[in-house]
């Protein structure tokens, strides 16, 4: 079932930085898509509800050094792509990705960073 | 008596091996054996994959390998091909006039026209003066839009942007104006300060429309006529981008060169026939045919054909242990193409489509040592071992094995350096011709023309179908056929153009649209291997007239070759001639040609004695 959620956008669940959510969405931003970021002290359930439930499907969650993409997209009840990291330009890539799954665009590489 | 009789063919990629249970010269079964072949064909490291075809054969027969009474192996085809290619047209930056590329996601839209002007500078600017903002990549973008909008608020009239990172939409969002901004730019440091330029972005799923059209760049930098001519390639190399800056310098310039690409001289007995590389293939081509003959082929000294048909000859002497001086290129192929090179004195790997001639060269060697060969594998495994007859004259045989087909006939083997035909004639004569150009040269077309850099990669898009990663659990396969799966897909296929291999998937890294890759593999597969066909039937042809022949069958591995069977039957059947993969002995589909012809030759000689 599809909640009402508003506007379609992306949302950004984080327990401890702000500042790696904003990085994210930076990312989100540059690909064009709206995003919104809401902290949580268990951001990986709140994505994954979140992802199952709206319109574009997709969310991040960011739980400490944990970056991870949810869509609807994926039926297993995980992250579809996750990385650890704090480097700025990698939860930057990980929004561009997130956007990208949106877009259907291949994903950009995160080995180059 | 009942005796087992091998064929065995030992080509380039694989040996294979016919073997026949013969009762008084009659053929009572026959089994089939195929095996890599190993080291290079003719050498004694062939060995080892001789045995093993032979051995695979055996089991299907349900004898050893011992009890084998002859083994028959061919004359191997003397020819051996090598390709290359030379690019005719280079465009070149002199000092840095021109980004045009397509970074994923500009910012903004429209044309800004203004001078260069460092993002640290904004606080000298002048309020006369229009300005494209640099912004090199050690600066936050956070920062970098807040000094653009307090340079707005002075009333500086900041009409576009040029940035190193991907900041485009960031930048523009954050702004309170919206300019054309270009992202992506690589070395920002050669973007030339002070100086007249234009920024253009068009909207998403446009191109850009001014600065791709020479006079829009005329109109946007006040250029003369005379000064128009020069920048139409600037004008050129922009077509069909959504983004592009273009910026003028007193002595910049953007310009085609054409490099001296040299003669191909063809010698004919007395006579020598030349062509310009830089005219095209169609010239090249035509001089072919006008010298019949050909007893060797050069290129004029000191140019880049020169050096390229002396590097085969060399590669070629080595390769079959000649003297150099005996190894004489019998004929080439040349093909016209258009390839992406990386445009000289770029600022972010903006690349020009230049023109370019692929030409492929066959040199007939002196026979390979089969002879030694036979030796040495009767030695090894104590069986008579016998040379049956030359590749493509047991090949016709083995072809006609194929249900429907009758004399005269007339086979093809694609290989990969060579294309080679034989035509059998009613009276049982064959008629061997080789000619230049074949696998690997449709490899090489698709490697430049995609510029992949991957001949590898090139390969396989050349041998197997694409398919598109539409979404985490289904593919659509080049003919519009979608296939489901049940496990997600990896994600770093996402969205991406693969190569569907036996072995399993490739992803190609090219912006190329799969039908784009499509269309450039069928090209080059029509350019080489399609002209080729037509070319061969031209040179047994009697009369010149290819409508004279009937039947036309492919055999060897590369008929194994997806769509190539299609294309040619489609081509073919407009000359009323019946054409399509063999089906040898009407189980082993076009492979075990030659090792068949090998056994059947081997029949027609007992039961004529």
């Amino acid at each position: 079932m599809i909640n009402n959620y508003g506007k379609p956008h992306i949302r950004i669940y984080y327990n401890k930085s702000i500042k790696a959510a904003e990085y994210a969405g930076y990312g989100i931003e540059e690909e064009g898509i709206p995003y919104e970021l809401f902290p949580d002290n268990n951001p990986e359930s709140c994505a994954l509800a979140y992802a199952a439930e709206s319109s574009l499907g997709i969310a991040l969650s960011i739980e400490g050094g944990r970056i991870s993409v949810f869509t609807n997209k994926y039926k297993n009840e995980e992250a579809f792509i996750f990385c650890e990291s704090h480097n700025p330009d990698m939860i930057r890539i990980m929004g561009q990705n997130a956007a990208r799954i949106v877009k259907n665009i291949p994903l950009l590489p995160l080995e180059n960073i | 008596m009942i005796e087992y009789v091998a064929g065995v063919d030992i080509g380039n990629a694989t040996t294979e091996t016919a073997l026949g249970q013969i009762e008084d010269g009659k053929l009572l079964t026959c089994v089939s054996g195929i095996s890599p072949t190993t080291g290079l064909k003719g050498t004694n490291d062939n060995i080892a994959g001789i045995v093993k075809s032979l051995k695979n054969a055996a089991e299907k027969m349900k004898i050893e390998i011992e009890a084998i009474d002859l083994i028959r192996i061919n004359e191997a085809t003397p020819v051996i091909g090598d390709f290359a290619m030379e690019t005719i047209t280079e465009t070149i930056i002199t000092e840095s006039t021109l980004i045009g590329h397509n970074p994923d996601t500009p910012g903004g839209t429209g044309l800004g026209i203004g001078r260069t002007i460092l993002i640290e500078d904004l606080d000298k600017a002048d309020e006369n003066e229009d300005y494209i903002v640099v912004v090199p990549g050690t600066v936050d973008f956070i920062d970098a839009a807040a000094a653009i909008n307090r340079a707005l608020e002075r009333n500086i009239s900041i009409q576009g942007a040029i940035l190193q990172k991907d900041d485009g939409v960031l930048i523009n969002n954050r702004i309170n104006t919206t300019i054309p901004i270009v992202d992506e730019v690589e070395s920002i440091g050669r973007v030339p300060i002070g100086m007249t330029s234009a920024v253009e972005v068009a909207q998403p799923g446009a191109c850009i429309e001014s600065l791709s059209n020479p006079y829009g760049i005329a109109t946007v930098f006040n250029l003369s006529a005379s000064e128009t001519k020069q920048i139409v390639h600037i004008a050129k190399a922009l077509i069909g981008n959504r983004s592009a800056v273009v910026i003028k310098t007193p002595a910049g310039e953007v310009k085609e060169r054409k490099i001296p690409a040299g003669q191909i001289i063809l010698h004919s007995g007395e006579r020598i026939y030349t062509a310009e590389v830089d005219s095209g293939s169609k010239e090249i081509m035509n001089t072919v045919r006008k010298a019949g003959g050909i007893d060797n082929v050069t290129g004029s000294r000191g140019t880049n054909v020169g050096g390229m048909l002396e590097k085969v000859r060399q590669n070629m002497a080595k390769l079959t242990e000649q003297k150099y001086n005996t190894v004489f290129i019998k004929d080439i192929m040349a093909v016209d193409t258009i390839v992406p090179k990386e445009v000289q004195g770029n600022l972010a790997r903006e690349f020009a489509m230049e023109k370019a001639v692929g030409i492929a060269a066959m040199v007939k060697t002196e026979k390979l040592h089969m002879r030694r060969l036979a030796a040495k594998v009767s030695e090894e495994l104590g069986i008579p071992v016998e040379i049956g007859g030359v590749e493509g004259s047991m090949a016709v045989r083995g072809a006609l094995t194929t249900p429907g087909t009758e004399k005269p006939l007339l086979v093809l083997d694609i290989g990969a350096g060579s294309t080679d035909a034989c035509l059998l004639y009613k009276n049982n004569e064959t008629k061997p011709i080789h000619l230049a150009g074949a696998g690997n040269m449709v490899t090489m077309l698709i490697n430049a023309e995609l510029g992949l850099d991957d001949f590898e990669l090139a390969e396989d898009i050349k041998k197997y179908p694409l398919a598109k990663v539409e979404s985490l659990y289904h593919i659509r396969h080049e003919d519009g056929s979608v296939e489901f799966f049940n496990e997600a897909i990896d994600s770093s296929m996402f969205a991406r153009t693969v190569v569907i291999k036996p072995s399993g998937w490739e992803i190609i890294r090219s912006k190329q649209t799969m039908e784009k890759i499509r269309q450039v593999r069928r090209d080059a597969k029509d350019k080489v291997l399609i002209s080729n066909i037509i070319r061969a039937l031209e040179r047994v042809s009697v009369t010149g007239n290819i409508t004279e022949f009937e039947h036309v069958v492919l055999v060897g591995g590369s008929s194994l070759d997806f769509e190539l069977g299609n294309m040619v039957t489609e081509s073919l059947t407009y000359y009323g001639i019946v054409s399509g993969k063999a089906n040898i002995r009407s189980t082993e589909g076009p492979r075990n040609a030659v090792a068949t012809g090998l056994l059947y030759t081997y029949l027609e000689e007992v039961q004529n004695d």
